[in-house]
């Protein structure tokens, strides 16, 4: 995926773990840049099929 | 110098490296055929390709690298690719760059090149750039770097040839060296001078890692140096510290400005006036005298106008006034009253604080337009490149009055909202220190969206909006005092080569604006039915009675009415659920714009709501955190004072 911040590449398994902040009851649900940290939503599966789908007819 | 050694035992090795999807393992295809082996590099669980070709009968072994962005890795992959380039014996280096984003990539062959490695250039996805109008003078190019350059597609193989010919022939040409600004290049010597070991690397390239505290770059020269690295490390370790903040901001300029240098002649872009216009724009928003009036506007009409008058004003008044008030609550009621006999019962779901007259319609007609509205503002202002800007703005403009950015931006930017926990866990010498970094964490702003929220809430008054705006402009500066004193000589956060600013992309804002709703929906709904369900307990047991009761001089200090505890009651729970009971006041014509001003600041302040609160107990204990929760608390309810106060004494807003 593309960082929202940085706008740079990683994959998943590449993303920087972080210790849930305990604010957010369902964890914080986001996968964060190794580059920069910057927070980027987890997109849910439906959606990310969808976006996948854009990005190949591009 | 590397020393390079040349006399191969085996095959000469070739390494292909450059950033992610560039074409690198296409190239290696082409160059290697079918003969390839794939493996985990040694120690790790990278895969890396090799392959062998043969040119005018010399064997060669290819080795295909993971993408990298830069030779300071921080990847596990780009780990990788650097220690092939650190260890392996490369005969040749090719560096394969897209021809469409050469401006970006072309920093990494003058790293390269000035780690001493011999680097050949391919300039990829020549096809693409060409179709868009984009014109590349190769031989120029390759004479002003000083290494072959080659240009090609390789998915068609054009080119191919060409970067064969330039494998056989890489000699041992002298690397050309590109030089810096005066006083760079008088820091760098001040630590190659000290440097005595022999290296691979060229030991420019290895003092500009140092000087960056490259961890493995330190403990390999703490290998090679033996008594003399006391002394190695004492020179970086001064320079570094006299630039402490920008050093690699400076080094990676310098590199741009070589770059663009390099490219002013040889690139030639298509008349593109957008494309002119997005540099121009990109420039004005990270500069303080343009970014400032930029950052204003960019808030006026994406929050003001746009969450605040048609989120909290026309779509929270089509949900709540037209469907809530007039259609569902009535139907609700009505429903209820005649099936349920149960008072309690009544109470629980319709009543004052009923789950659906309180919880469902705070969540879905108040908080729900409004965080729809910022999301899509939000996610539109992400996907045009405009967030590592502003983070550039505000590091700028708070280094040069001496606070520390770092801080703030990651508060609102949702970078984590566990950046401020980061901060703390990290190891915190003094008491001083870590008192300081907790009440930071303790006064931090949750997040944007709640922020959000109190926002457009008290749009429907311009006067407290502003008035709200500046107190939290001061916490930020405050903020940004406070970590000062804790955190300084950081390297720098916000380091950052600035990705291209470009028209947001309408189903990725869609996409993002609809996961980061979902998310927060999920988050509070249940949050509210909890705290709907809590104060109707309260209201049936009395309890709360008691603790409005308990509340009332305090809000009489605040010059606010009674109802108002309520609001604060609903505030502890979460900020945005206390500022939705806020905006019901007001609706109610029960709060002056003073007394919501005075409201919406103190709830900002106060309370680390009951999840943080219970965080920081997990953290730091009964003790500090209770001692930290009547601190914040004092604080909150004093700025309100003072705030009613220096309100009804200068008349603003009356
Ligand atoms: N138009 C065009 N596309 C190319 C060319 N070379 C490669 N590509 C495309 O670029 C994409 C990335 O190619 P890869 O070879 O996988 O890139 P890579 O550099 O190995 O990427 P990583 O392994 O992720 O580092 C593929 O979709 C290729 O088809 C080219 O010359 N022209
Ligand atoms: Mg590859
Ligand atoms: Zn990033
Ligand atoms: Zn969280």
């Amino acid at each position: 995926m593309k960082c929202g911040f940085c706008g740079r590449h990683f994959t998943p398994a590449e993303a920087a773990e972080k210790e849930p902040c305990g604010r957010c009851l369902r964890g914080c649900q986001k996968s964060y840049c190794p580059y920069c940290s910057y927070g980027n939503p987890m997109i849910p599966g439906f959606l990310d099929r969808w976006v996948k789908n854009k990005d190949k007819k591009e | 110098m590397a020393s390079q050694n040349k006399a191969p035992k085996g095959d000469r090795k070739v390494i292909l490296v450059g950033n992610p999807n560039v074409g690198k393992s296409v190239l290696f295809n082409a160059l290697t055929g079918a003969y390839t082996v794939v493996s985990n590099y040694p120690g790790t669980s990278v895969a890396v390709a090799r392959g062998h070709c043969e040119i005018n009968g010399q064997r060669y072994e290819i080795l295909d690298t993971p993408g990298m962005y830069s030779l300071l890795p921080i990847t596990e992959e780009e780990r990788v690719a650097r220690e092939m380039l650190l260890l392996e014996d490369a005969h040749a280096v090719i560096h394969v760059l897209d021809a469409r984003n050469i401006e970006r990539m072309l920093p990494m062959t003058l790293q390269l090149i000035e780690a001493g490695l011999p680097v050949i250039l391919l300039v990829n996805i020549l096809d693409e750039a060409e179709r868009s109008g984009m014109s590349i003078d190769i031989p120029l190019l390759q004479e002003k770097l000083g290494i072959p350059v080659v240009g090609g597609a390789m998915r068609s193989k054009r080119g191919l040839k060409e970067v064969r010919q330039a494998i056989a022939e890489c000699g041992d040409d002298d690397l050309p060296s590109f030089g810096y600004s005066s006083d760079l290049e008088k820091d760098i010597a001040k630590v190659t001078d000290t440097l005595t070991g022999d290296y691979r690397l060229d030991l420019r390239a290895l003092a500009l890692l140092l000087l960056q505290k490259d961890d493995e770059i330190l403990a390999l020269v703490s290998d090679r140096e033996g008594d003399n690295f006391e002394q190695v490390q004492q020179a970086a370790a001064e320079t570094a510290f006299e630039h402490r903040f920008d050093l690699h901001l400076r080094i990676s300029l310098e590199r741009k400005r070589v770059c663009k240098g390099l490219l002013a002649e040889t690139v030639r872009q298509p008349e593109n006036r957008r494309l002119r216009f997005a540099d121009r724009l990109s420039a004005w928003t990270t500069n303080p005298w343009t970014g400032f009036p930029l950052l204003i506007l960019v808030l006026y009409f994406g929050i003001y106008q746009f969450v605040g008058k048609f989120g909290a004003g026309v779509l929270v008044n089509l949900c709540e006034g037209s469907l809530f008030e007039n259609f569902l609550n009535p139907l609700a009621i009505s429903l209820i009253d005649r099936f349920v006999p149960w008072y309690w019962l009544r109470e629980l779901v319709v009543g004052e604080y009923g789950i659906f007259t309180l919880g469902v319609r705070y969540a879905v007609a108040l908080v729900l337009p409004i965080v729809g509205t910022f999301f899509l503002t939000f996610s539109v202002i992400e996907d045009v490149g405009y967030f590592p800007r502003l983070a550039m703005l505000v590091d700028r403009v708070f280094k040069k009055i001496g606070l520390n950015g770092r801080a703030v931006i990651p508060m609102v930017l949702g970078f984590g909202c566990d950046t401020m926990a980061t901060m703390v866990t990290r190891t915190l010498e003094t008491v001083r220190e870590r008192v300081l970094v907790t009440l930071l964490l303790a006064l931090a702003i949750p997040c944007s969206a709640q922020l959000g929220v109190i926002l457009g809430l008290l749009s429907g008054v311009p006067g407290a909006l502003l008035v709200w705006t500046v107190c939290i402009v001061l916490i930020f500066l405050l903020v940004g005092f406070l970590s000062a004193q804790v955190l300084p000589g950081e390297r720098p956060m916000f380091y950052m080569e600035l990705p291209p600013m470009r028209l947001p992309q309408f189903h990725n804002v869609l996409v993002k604006t609809m996961t980061r709703m979902q998310w927060y929906f999920l988050e509070i709904f249940p949050l509210f039915i909890i705290a709907s369900v809590l104060l109707w307990a309260g209201k049936m047991t009395g309890a709360l009675e008691w603790l409005v009761r308990g509340m009332t001089p305090v809000m009489g200090m605040l010059g606010l009415p009674e109802e108002a505890s309520a609001a604060f009651i609903f505030g502890f729970f979460r900020r945005d659920f206390g500022a939705a009971g806020l905006y019901d006041l007001q609706e109610a014509g029960l709060l002056t714009p003073v007394q919501l001003t005075v409201a919406a600041v103190t709830m900002t302040l106060f309370v680390p709501c009951i999840a943080q609160f219970l965080m920081m107990k997990k953290e730091r204990g009964w003790k500090v955190s209770l001692g930290i929760f009547l601190f914040v608390t004092v604080l909150a309810f004093s700025v309100g004072w003072s705030l009613n106060i220096f309100l009804l004494f200068t008349g603003i807003l009356s």
